[in-house]
């Protein structure tokens, strides 16, 4: 048995830069929040979306329950669009806040108007004090913040048929939206890092069932490239979905991690990316986390481990119904394959 | 208060009980030497989630036909085989949410009128965990429901259909206060599965591109 040596906060640190780490950190980009641990923490859903104190008792869970080594308090995808005024569902403790894309808030891109003191409302800056708070309360551990896309963004202020449509129809048009829309993503993610964030997840859906690889080169990879340059921290960008079409794109954006999904094979991951990004994840959610038991949640550990991932996690937000035992299993399985005590 | 890493597997959540402060309780399989045992635990400490606690596990006790034992400290049901029966355990557990606090928490019957045809239900105990469903006589015209109840109890409770009317638990000890509450389950197996579906699919964050 060996003892590790670094904090959670150098050790993700490291993996985001591909250096070497004394074991593999466990990161989650995206939430890890269940009914169980809101009721552990008394800060349950809506309000935890809402509310700084209670979003950053929430998220520190992660850390203090589960034994993840980041702390990532953004659960839901609907912070900045909200901030913006698209219409929200908050719904209650046992489900998410989406945005009501049947009320979309823009026809074409001349209708986008984004005020320049859109983070000044509560549910953006809900975020950044909870970064805050988090950043205070735990100096070793990685602060993992979020900050949407343009390609979501535009589902959100869309709806999704309309953006896909136009996407289809109209590539000037679709152009001018994301152009129009990444301002929102620089500026959240910059805020974030002032306020103490370590690192962005950045999620951007073109998922692997709608929107193929040559669609990401064409609309998204020159973005991506974009932030990467202007966020000052290290950016995990999130799809969902079969995307090993474009890794080879996303490894050449410059960003740091790429978050993936189950439904991509370890071992034709790390090929697809060549060594030019880290990797993070991909324990799959809706039947291993939620439904098997920690020896199936292991198996997948360690699957990912094997195949050399720098980071392990969840492959997306975890169901709010995850039991508790299965994500201890994740910590589990990581320090019994280095031998730690 | 800690995450207990003792309690075992949990197996079913109820994620919001309206009737405490829409607090989270789940039922969690632990092993003992004397075979496995059920214990209902909530990490809420509102007022009044202690009681609901020893509420649900005495309606799984009467409702069940459940024994009550201690187990590592934790109030614990386990079943008169000493066995496990997930599915059946599962929708007791449910169940036991939908009694009203000064509720009846007498065993259901092994009888019952079907809610979908003139028809009386009986589940006929033959002893050894085997149970044979009898429907009264049809109205002209109106097939048997037997067969089809003896169909949902083997999808809700996972038993072993011996032939198309009679069943029979693997552990091969008699279960009649469970075959009671799941004859009720049985006559609407279909609003069963979609109310499971549901649930499961509750509180899954989807792409927005999977969003209806």
């Amino acid at each position: 048995m060996t003892t590790a040596t670094m904090t959670s906060r150098e050790r993700v640190l490291a993996a985001l830069r591909r250096e070497p780490v004394d074991r593999t950190p466990l990161v989650n980009p995206t939430s890890l929040a269940t009914v169980e641990l809101m009721d552990l923490v008394d800060a349950p859903f809506p309000n935890a979306n809402r509310e700084p104190e209670l979003m950053a008792r929430l998220a520190a869970t992660g850390h203090t329950e589960l034994g993840f080594d980041s702390i990532m308090p953004v659960f839901s995808i609907i912070q900045e669009s909200s901030a913006i005024g698209c219409k929200i569902q908050w719904e209650q403790k046992d489900n998410w806040p989406t945005v009501k894309m049947t009320e979309p808030i823009y026809e074409s891109p001349s209708d986008i108007d984004i005020s320049d003191d859109w983070m000044e409302e509560p549910d953006a800056q809900c975020v950044l004090e909870a970064i805050r708070i988090l950043r205070r309360q735990f100096p070793d551990v990685a602060i993992i913040g979020k900050t949407m896309g343009p390609w979501s963004l535009g589902y959100h202020t869309f709806g999704v048929e309309r953006f896909l449509l136009l996407s289809l129809d109209d590539e000037a048009a679709t152009r001018d939206v994301l152009d129009k829309l990444k301002r929102i993503t620089i500026e959240f993610g910059i805020a974030q890092a002032e306020a103490g964030a370590d690192a962005v997840t950045l999620p951007d859906h073109a998922t692997g069932d709608l929107v193929s690889g040559e669609y990401y080169r064409r609309y998204l990879q020159e973005l991506h490239q974009e932030f990467a340059e202007e966020i000052p921290i290290p950016i995990i960008l999130h799809i969902c979905g079969r995307t090993v079409d474009r890794m080879g794109y996303i490894a050449d954006t410059g960003m740091a991690a790429f978050h993936y999904d189950s439904k991509n094979g370890a071992e034709e991951s790390m090929e697809a990316v060549g060594g030019k990004i880290s990797l993070v994840g991909n324990v799959n959610n809706p039947t291993t986390l939620y439904s098997r038991g920690a020896e199936d949640v292991k198996d997948e550990v360690r699957r990912n481990l094997e195949a050399g991932v720098q980071m392990v996690g969840p492959e997306c937000a975890i169901p709010l119904q995850t039991p508790i035992e299965s994500l201890r299993a994740i910590r589990e399985a990581v320090v019994e394959y280095h031998g730690l005590n | 208060m800690p995450v207990r890493t003792d309690l075992g597997q949990r197996v079913e959540l109820v994620s919001m009980d309206p009737r405490c402060h829409d607090v989270s309780f789940g039922l969690y399989r632990k092993e003992t030497p004397e075979g496995p045992v059920a214990v209902v635990y909530s990490y809420s400490t509102k007022a009044g989630t202690d009681e609901r606690v020893a509420f649900i596990t005495a309606a799984l006790a009467a409702l069940g036909g459940l024994e009550l034992v201690v187990a590592g400290g934790d109030q614990a049901v386990r079943l008169p085989c000493r066995d496990w029966h997930n599915a059946a355990m599962k929708r007791l557990f449910l169940d036991c949410f939908r009694v009203e606090p000064t509720g009846d928490l007498s065993p259901r019957p092994l009888q019952a009128p079907d809610t979908r045809s003139e028809q009386t239900i009986t589940l006929a105990p033959l002893g050894d965990g085997a149970y044979r469903v009898e429907s009264s006589p049809a109205a002209d015209g109106e097939e048997p429901r037997a067969p089809a109840i003896a169909r949902a109890l083997v999808r809700l409770v996972q038993i072993e259909e011996l032939d198309e009317t009679t069943v029979r638990f693997p552990c091969g000890r008699d279960h009649h206060e469970l075959m009671g509450l799941m004859l009720v389950r049985a006559q609407n197996l279909r609003a069963s599965l979609r109310e499971e579906e549901l649930t499961a699919s509750r509180g899954v964050l989807t792409a927005p591109s999977a969003q209806e």
